[in-house]
């Protein structure tokens, strides 16, 4: 019996190789999305959390001038509730501009520490050194995103300070190794760090490491211990927790996942639906042999199970297959999110994501063959033998009844001829309109409009950003708005204030209606002195309407919560407050310096910057090009964008061409001697070829536009949900209506040039051989 | 004698098709089977000409070839004035599509359809409006002897002379020059292949050109003339004058004593 089905199954292998193929092809893809996308969700995480625990990090991390730490305040923290350890580190922590990462200048808190001190917590990892030695070990993310090297030399400017290092290594840091948590931390040898120590005295910080007690709760444990700092009047600089930053840190892998996730869905969606027509054209084929298999004496279940196990095999080689191929796009994508992330990660082979990908692919293989299969059981074998082998179903309307000239009828009848065909064709259009509809929206707003993906990821960025001389702001404003291509300025200031025992970057104007990227993505932006809007970080805490104490130096105060605003940048911890608002917590603010935000539409900015000098020379001090960073940023963004959408496009158009391919084969192998008939009477080659492609267009069709709709209503807010899992709360994306409407057109068009290219073979048939036949 | 060559059998009207030797060979491997030797033959629409001969002697080629269904390894066949050998297949296909109409043995219609639809497909080769294939098809299955219950019944679920009558239908919605048929009786019982047969007649009476191969006696008797074929050659032919519906001794001796002669 079982040399047998291995004969039987042998031969459904010969007369179906190509299909078998065309449904490995398909499910190679999917098999190696689906594998990456869950090697990297179980193993990222995975060696995240490692590496967390090798290096002793930190459950909360608490950053104050180093005047107000001492020995005696360790002691106190250690001894609060829920903590279990406390380790000083002294350090240096202040804004720092590192010109030429990656082409532009990158703006950034820097903590800066002793590498040759032994930790207990918050320890490092070296990962690459310099052979000549150095001042600096720059964290893997300032290595691989700004792209420096060891050996080289690296710019700090801090304070007007330019500090010239050369980069002694690079190393990892599982607490402030990413831009995401807001500080980056540098470390530096012995000496050279004491000599750093000495230039930065003002910047002199110690960062606290706490451990906190194993059933004690993270977030008790940080309110408590900024309630403790508060009510002792002591300044924090910073906190940071293991948990948001992981949260951050892992942001881009867990987005990468889910997408690559729906990605392999759709495919394998396709690919199952191609199991399911050749299933249904297999049953058709061999029905006549079935017939015969069961008249001698085979069971249904047997037949059933030649039939099914090629395509299981099919399947489990495909799968095995694309989970090979899948070990070097887990290694390319880890190394991208390992970019972004800033963990030194190593792609690692995961068996969890081996066996699930292997489960899943091959049991809906499974189903979907075993229910195409159903009928083959019931199949009665008399009159399986006597029913023509490719017998047809009569058609539903007689061509008189269907609209249309001739011709069209005949299309018509055509067309509705074969329901699995068009379901295959239907399922393939919307999947391929989803998967082109995302990358024309990604490319859209990444290099047609790349605005819209900036403003989405940043906050506010004019063309130039003025630092005004100390109570010149009025003045300087009013001067610059007179200068040949402004268009106009805003006092637009960023300072910093503390809330929750977080300090946050406070956006200070009076008039943020002026300003280009609206961030606020509920309520509304405060307009008098009491009000404040809190970043999407602390928007759980404190709803709107509520009332929120804001420290500032000695200075404590209480703000209505009007709305919500994002930066995904500072992690959603941010806030707004008028000019007014700001005063009541320092009230020299109007005698300070401000920063003006110039914009200049379609003007060279380097030139406005030149005439602002001139113009309004002892009134302004540095004048920062941030449109240069904004272009630098998009094009760096763009060009990863629009690399993965042609690659998205690359996958799209293989599976179009490969699905269109074996269904064009398997009408032509199906209709041979109809074809055969029409061309005896007198149909053209280049007829019954358009034919053969034009069927297919109707269920292309209604596939691609029922997904285009759906990507209209949907599109958008799905990607504000991918946006939202990055606490974008409100992405400025746009998707105008006709560009989904244009990929269904387009794929439509495509599918009817390709069937038609792949109906070629009709042109080599002779009628009288196909009647013969 | 009352044969005579091909050669001397020109009528009063121009032949319609002229083969000058048509050869067909097929590659069988080392030795090539050549079916055709040099034929020459000229059909004429006023006619009914059917062409018998034993098993392999090359009669449903000749047929292809002078319906431009398949090509000749050498020869020429004008038809109508066209070198329709010198054609590629799409100006072939058109070339049938207007001039000719097929009858094969097994009825050949798309079975997923019904008869009318059948009909409706060759017509919309020549003509755009659904509502004047359909008036023709209506008269042309009225001539045949099928009523409009028949025609509405897809061809899997009606006989086969229905069906076949039907492929006659089909053959000429588009008014072809001639009408080829290849054994149109040979799958049918004797009732429903004298149906046929009465179509056949009926339509040459009318002034329908047809050419037909058979290998059956009777169905040879309803021809205005007898080609025979042996070894890729007409070796003679006979016109037995035109058929009658009480089928006349004379006719029927004359037919005996050709074949007889040609060793039937």
């Amino acid at each position: 019996m079982v040399r047998a089905m291995r004969t039987l199954i042998r031969h459904q292998w010969r007369q179906g190789r190509s299909a078998f193929l065309a449904f490995g092809a398909i499910l190679v893809i999917a098999a190696c999305l689906l594998d990456t996308a869950l090697t990297l969700l179980w193993s990222f995480d995975a060696q995240y959390d490692r590496r967390q625990e090798a290096l002793a990090v930190a459950d909360i991390d608490i950053v104050i001038p180093q005047s107000a730490a001492s020995a005696n305040l360790e002691r106190q923290l250690s001894a609060l509730d829920g903590v279990a350890d406390v380790e000083a580190h002294p350090a240096v922590l202040a804004d720092s501009d590192i010109p030429d990462f990656r082409g532009a200048d990158f703006t950034i808190r820097t903590l800066v520490s002793d590498a040759d001190t032994a930790r207990r917590l918050n320890r490092y990892r070296h990962v690459t050194a310099s052979q000549t030695g150095g001042d600096l070990y720059i964290p893997q993310y300032v290595a691989e995103f700004g792209q420096f090297k060891p050996g080289q030399d690296l710019v700090l400017r801090m304070d007007g300070h330019e500090e010239r290092l050369r980069i002694a290594g690079t190393i990892e840091d599982m607490e402030f190794g990413n831009a995401g948590s807001g500080i980056l931390a540098f470390t530096m040898p012995h000496d050279a760090f004491d000599a750093f120590l000495d230039r930065h005295r003002q910047d002199a910080v110690t960062e606290y490491a706490v451990r906190i007690d194993g059933d004690a709760t993270l977030a008790t444990v940080r309110k408590d211990l900024g309630t403790f700092l508060d009510a002792h009047g002591i300044p924090v600089a910073a906190t940071l927790d293991r948990q948001t930053v992981r949260t951050v840190r892992t942001m881009v892998s867990r987005i990468v996942v889910l997408v690559l996730t729906v990605f392999a869905l759709l495919v394998a969606l396709v690919s199952l639906a191609l199991c399911a027509f050749q299933i249904g054209n297999a049953v058709r084929r061999e029905r006549v042999d079935m017939g015969i298999l069961k008249a001698i004496g085979y069971t249904g279940r047997t037949v059933a199970r030649t039939m099914l196990a090629p395509y299981l095999l099919a399947s489990l080689a495909a799968t095995l297959a694309g989970i090979l191929l899948s070990l070097p796009l887990v290694h390319a994508v880890g190394s991208l999110v390992a970019m972004q992330s800033g963990l030194d990660y190593q792609a690692a082979i995961d068996l969890r994501a081996w066996a699930v990908t292997l489960a899943a692919l091959a049991g809906l293989t499974m189903l979907c063959a075993s229910t195409a299969l159903h009928g083959v059981r019931r199949l009665k074998p008399i009159d399986a033998i006597r029913t023509r082998p490719a017998g047809r179903r009569r058609q539903a309307r007689p061509l008189a009844a269907l609209p249309g000239n001739a011709r069209t009828a005949i299309l018509l009848a055509q067309a509705c001829a074969s329901r699995p065909r068009n379901l295959l064709i239907a399922v393939m259009s919307a999947c391929m309109t989803i998967l082109l509809a995302f990358c024309a929206t990604l490319a859209y707003n990444a290099a047609l409009r790349p605005d819209n993906l900036y403003d989405t990821l940043s906050t506010e960025t004019p063309q130039l950003a003025v630092a005004t001389q100390p109570g010149a702001a009025r003045e300087a404003a009013g001067r610059i708005a007179s200068i040949e291509g402004v268009d106009d300025v805003l006092d637009y200031t960023t300072e910093y204030v503390t809330i929750d025992g977080n300090r946050i970057p406070a956006f200070v104007s009076d008039d943020f209606a002026a300003a280009r990227n609206d961030i606020h993505y509920d309520g509304q932006h405060p307009t008098d002195e009491r009000q404040i809007a809190l970043g999407s970080a602390l928007a759980a805490a404190h709803p709107i309407g509520s009332q929120v104490a804001v420290t500032h130096g000695d200075e404590v105060r209480s703000y209505t919560v009007v709305g919500f605003l994002q930066s995904v940048n500072d992690g959603g911890a941010v806030c707004e407050l008028t000019d007014a608002g700001y005063v009541r917590l320092e009230p020299g603010f109007d005698a300070a310096s401000h920063t003006l935000y110039v914009y200049c539409d379609g003007e060279e900015t380097a030139q406005v910057a030149e005439r602002i000098k001139d113009h309004a020379d002892g009134l302004v001090g540095q004048v920062t090009d941030t449109n240069r960073m904004r272009l630098a940023s998009q094009r760096m963004v763009g060009t990863v964008l629009v690399a993965v959408s042609v690659a998205i496009l690359a996958i799209a158009l293989f599976l179009v061409l490969l699905v269109l391919m074996m269904v064009v084969q398997t009408s032509i192998a199906r209709d041979r001697h109809r074809l055969g008939i029409l061309k005896a009477i007198g149909y053209t080659s280049r007829q019954l070829r358009a034919e053969t492609a034009m069927v297919l267009l109707p269920a292309g069709c209604v596939g691609a536009l029922l997904a285009a709709v759906l990507c209209a209503g949907g599109m958008l807010p799905a990607v504000q949900a991918l946006f939202a899992t990055m606490g974008v709360m409100r992405s400025h994306f746009e998707l105008p209506w006709a560009l989904p409407a244009a990929v269904a057109v387009l794929l439509a068009a495509l599918q009817l040039a390709c069937a038609f290219g792949f109906a070629r073979p009709i042109r080599g048939m002779a009628a009288v051989d196909l009647i013969r036949q | 004698m009352s044969t005579t060559t091909p050669t001397d059998t020109r009528q009063a009207d121009a032949p319609i098709v002229s083969a000058r030797g048509l050869t067909k060979a097929y590659d069988a491997g080392d030795h090539p089977q050549c079916v055709l030797r040099g034929l020459d033959v000229d059909i004429h629409r006023s006619d009914f000409t059917v062409i018998m001969g034993p098993s392999g002697s090359g009669k449903s080629t000749l047929l292809h070839a002078l319906a431009g269904l398949d090509r000749p390894s050498g020869g020429t066949v004008t038809f109508d004035g066209k070198d329709i050998t010198a054609m590629g297949d799409d100006d072939l296909a058109v070339f049938r599509r207007h001039a000719c109409g097929f009858v094969f043995q097994q009825h050949q219609l798309l079975d997923g359809m019904s008869l009318m639809d059948n009909a409706i497909v060759a017509g919309a080769l020549t003509m755009r409006s659904k509502r004047d294939i359909i008036a023709k098809a209506r008269t042309l299955f009225t001539q045949v002897g099928l009523d409009e219950r028949t025609w509405q019944r897809a061809a899997t679920q009606v006989s086969g002379g229905e069906a076949q009558r039907a492929s006659v239908v089909r053959a000429l919605v588009n008014d072809p020059a001639l009408v080829f048929a290849d054994e149109p009786t040979g799958a049918l019982n004797s009732h429903h292949a004298q149906a046929v047969l009465d179509v056949f007649t009926r339509l040459h009476h009318r002034g329908q050109g047809i050419v037909m191969v058979t290998h059956d006696r009777h169905s040879a008797l309803r021809g205005s003339r007898i080609l025979y074929l042996r070894d890729g050659a007409i070796v003679d032919e006979c016109r037995p004058g035109t058929y009658t519906a009480d089928g006349g001794q004379g006719r029927e001796r004359a037919l005996s004593d050709f074949l007889e002669r040609m060793g039937w």
